[in-house]
């Protein structure tokens, strides 16, 4: 084969004017399309987004989800300085919740201590009288006495107290201790 | 850029090479088109005629590399369609035959060298491709072509 033979075989695969005007024509009429359709890398990018988009409708919680991630990326880890507030907030709330309960059961046992003692209360119309049975202890009811109450007279069995302008008396009597003050009227 | 005046400089050339390179009118002017239309979306300018020819030659042999490994292209077996037009893919000419005996890349070698007049290094360059390598594969084409006519005879 001589470089002659093989450039005269190659001359037959020129294209003919007909096929030239063809093939201009059809680039002429890509080259005349929008951009988008011209251009596959528009497409492939619409798709894309259509497909992100489609994602955060879609799933649910995806919208939230993108939006921590765009803010996540913008403000660089501010999520986690949040969740440490959340949580140091949490154990806060914790504490005082705690607080609260410990009171309630501080005033609960108080007044179960107050119960306890007080086994009978009446008057006889001149005197209210609380009185617990089967204890013989003059400090026993001393928790009633109002803090201006103070003591005037004390025998081994009988304490009397002055509380304003009355007299209040805690008396051991018959085995049980006796905590009398005067009715008002 | 006048696309206009490029595709009229170019286009024997482009269209040659995918002819040689896809053995086939049809698909050598889609590959054609394809080239022409790559150029469309480039926005750099060219430094010369030389290297418009030389970027169109490459976009060109991709694009051809490419189509010939589609999948399609390599599954597709359309009998009738092959027994209505016996001669697409036969050339007529007995050296075009011949040459279309070689590999994808020795054809397009062969091409360029004894056709279009580039030289070894001038390939190399576009190709990023050593010169030696290039050497070596042109006496490859070169023997093959000549055993293949001895073949022949």
């Amino acid at each position: 084969m001589t470089r002659k033979e093989l450039r005269e075989a190659i001359d037959t695969l020129t294209p003919d004017r007909e096929t030239k005007r063809e093939m201009f024509l059809a680039i002429e009429e890509k080259a005349s399309k929008p951009v988008l359709v011209r251009w596959p890398k528009f497409r492939r990018a619409a798709v894309v987004a259509l497909a992100v988009l489609l994602l955060a409708v879609a799933v649910p919680g995806g919208i939230r989800f993108v939006i921590q991630a765009r803010d996540s990326i913008a403000m660089g880890g501010s999520d986690v300085k949040s969740e440490e507030a959340d949580i140091v907030s949490a154990c806060q709330k914790e504490a005082v919740a705690a607080d609260v309960n410990t009171e309630e059961v501080f005033s609960a046992e108080n007044i179960d201590v107050a119960d306890e003692l007080k086994t009978a209360e009446y008057d006889d119309g001149e005197f209210q009288i609380v009185e617990i049975e089967g204890v013989e202890d003059l400090d026993a009811l001393i928790h009633l006495l109002p803090e201006e109450a103070s003591i005037i007279e004390s025998e081994g069995t009988f304490r009397k107290y002055k509380v304003g302008e009355e007299i209040w008396e805690i008396r051991i009597e018959r085995g049980n201790t006796r905590l009398i003050r005067p009715l008002n009227q | 850029m006048n696309i206009e005046e490029i595709y009229l400089r170019h286009v024997d050339t482009i269209y040659r090479l995918c002819h040689i390179y896809l053995k086939n009118p049809e698909d050598a002017k889609d590959a054609t088109q394809s080239t022409f239309e790559k150029l469309l979306v480039r926005k750099e300018p060219f430094e010369s005629v030389e290297h418009e020819k030389a970027w169109l030659i490459v976009c060109a042999s991709n694009l051809c590399k490419n189509m010939l490994k589609h999948w399609y292209r390599s599954k597709r077996t359309d009998v009738e369609e092959m027994a209505a037009l016996p001669a697409k893919e036969t050339p007529n000419d007995e050296t075009l035959a011949l040459l279309y005996e070689l590999d994808d890349e020795l054809r397009r070698l062969v091409y360029l060298v004894y056709y279009e007049g580039y030289r070894i290094n001038e390939i190399a360059r576009m190709d990023g491709i050593n010169e030696s390598t290039l050497r070596s594969r042109l006496a490859r084409a070169r023997e093959q072509l000549k055993l293949i006519m001895e073949e022949e005879q």
